[in-house]
């Protein structure tokens, strides 16, 4: 195997990583619009660094390898539109998930500050917060950009 | 069908599944690290999403691999396919045993959890039984297998 084989290889187990980190999420997303006490809120909080890891590893390693395939597989333009396509979904990717991490941080802080405050019983404030929209319509268009993303590397549209 | 959309959607099966076989780790080893039964069954919970998501994975990837292999005149007999069609059998017949292993550890710590939420001797020798954490680590490590074999390919 070449290098840029194996280079290609780690580019497809990063994406790998990346939707599996995004399908922890959706569970996670799901499961938090139940809990309106501090303690299961914050027992979620492992879960979120295994699924942060995931999209972390998937995301930088799929730009990284991916660039690097731009320009040394032969044929392949990194300004070849379907790869600019790809570059500008997954900023967009990575800006949409960095918001989707603020909006639930929000029920997570809560649910420290009402620990915390020795508060253990159900909260409507720590409820609404959990089952924040903006939050699940940013993870939506997060999976909607990553579908995108998979369609854009498959297709290769103009190339 | 052009070559492009079977390649998508085997890829999508393989993300699904591997996506779920994710998921199912951190349920069981998240579950190990819990305390009290009514958690246990919660975390356990949480693994439920999983089977659905390596179910389709497996058939899209499968499906659509083979008519991706057939349409690509790719060998069913070279030895990366074989060792994947092994694999693929070993998840499903493992994947069945232990599931229902967990599946009854789930329930066990749901009836604790309405009588008292004290974690009994049982759940614990059920949660930390080596022969179903060998099985689950081999469903993990083979899930690990058939990706690297599809992306590398050897010989």
């Amino acid at each position: 195997m070449s290098l840029d084989d194996w280079i290609l290889a780690l580019h497809v187990l990063s994406a790998f990583a990346y939707v599996a980190g995004m399908v922890v999420f959706w569970v996670l997303v799901g499961a938090v619009r139940r809990t309106d006490t501090p303690e299961p809120t914050i027992r979620m909080g492992p879960v979120v660094k295994v699924g942060n890891a995931a999209v972390g590893v998937g995301m930088g390693g799929t730009i990284v390898f991916g660039i690097w395939l731009a320009f040394s597989v032969g044929g392949y333009d990194i300004w070849d539109g379907w790869i600019i396509a790809a570059l500008v979904l997954w900023a967009l990717a990575a800006e949409t998930g960095r918001r989707t991490g603020a909006a639930y941080t929000r029920g997570m802080d809560k649910a420290q500050e009402l620990e915390a405050a020795g508060q253990s019983g159900p909260n409507a404030e720590l409820l609404a917060l959990n089952r924040t929209q903006s939050g699940l319509v940013l993870h939506s268009l997060g999976s909607a950009l990553a579908l995108l993303i998979l369609i854009d590397m498959i297709w290769k549209p103009g190339a | 069908m052009s070559n492009e959309a079977l390649l998508f959607f085997h890829l999508a099966g393989a993300f699904l599944f591997v996506s779920g076989g994710v998921l199912a780790t951190i349920a069981r080893v998240t579950a190990l690290r819990r305390e009290r039964p009514s958690d246990i069954a919660s975390v356990m919970r949480g693994a439920r999403p999983a089977v659905p998501l390596i179910g389709s994975g497996l058939v899209l990837a499968i499906a659509f691999g083979f008519w991706l292999a057939d349409r690509l005149s790719v060998g069913l007999g070279s030895m990366w396919l074989t060792a994947t069609f092994a694999l693929l059998g070993w998840v499903l017949v493992v994947g069945g045993i232990a599931g229902r292993q967990d599946r009854r550890t789930r329930e066990l710590a749901e009836r604790l959890a309405t009588e008292g939420d004290t974690r009994s001797t049982e759940l614990a020798r059920r949660l930390r039984d080596p022969v179903n954490l060998t099985l689950n680590a081999s469903l993990l490590a083979a899930t690990v297998a058939i990706v690297a074999l599809m992306v590398w390919r050897p010989s």
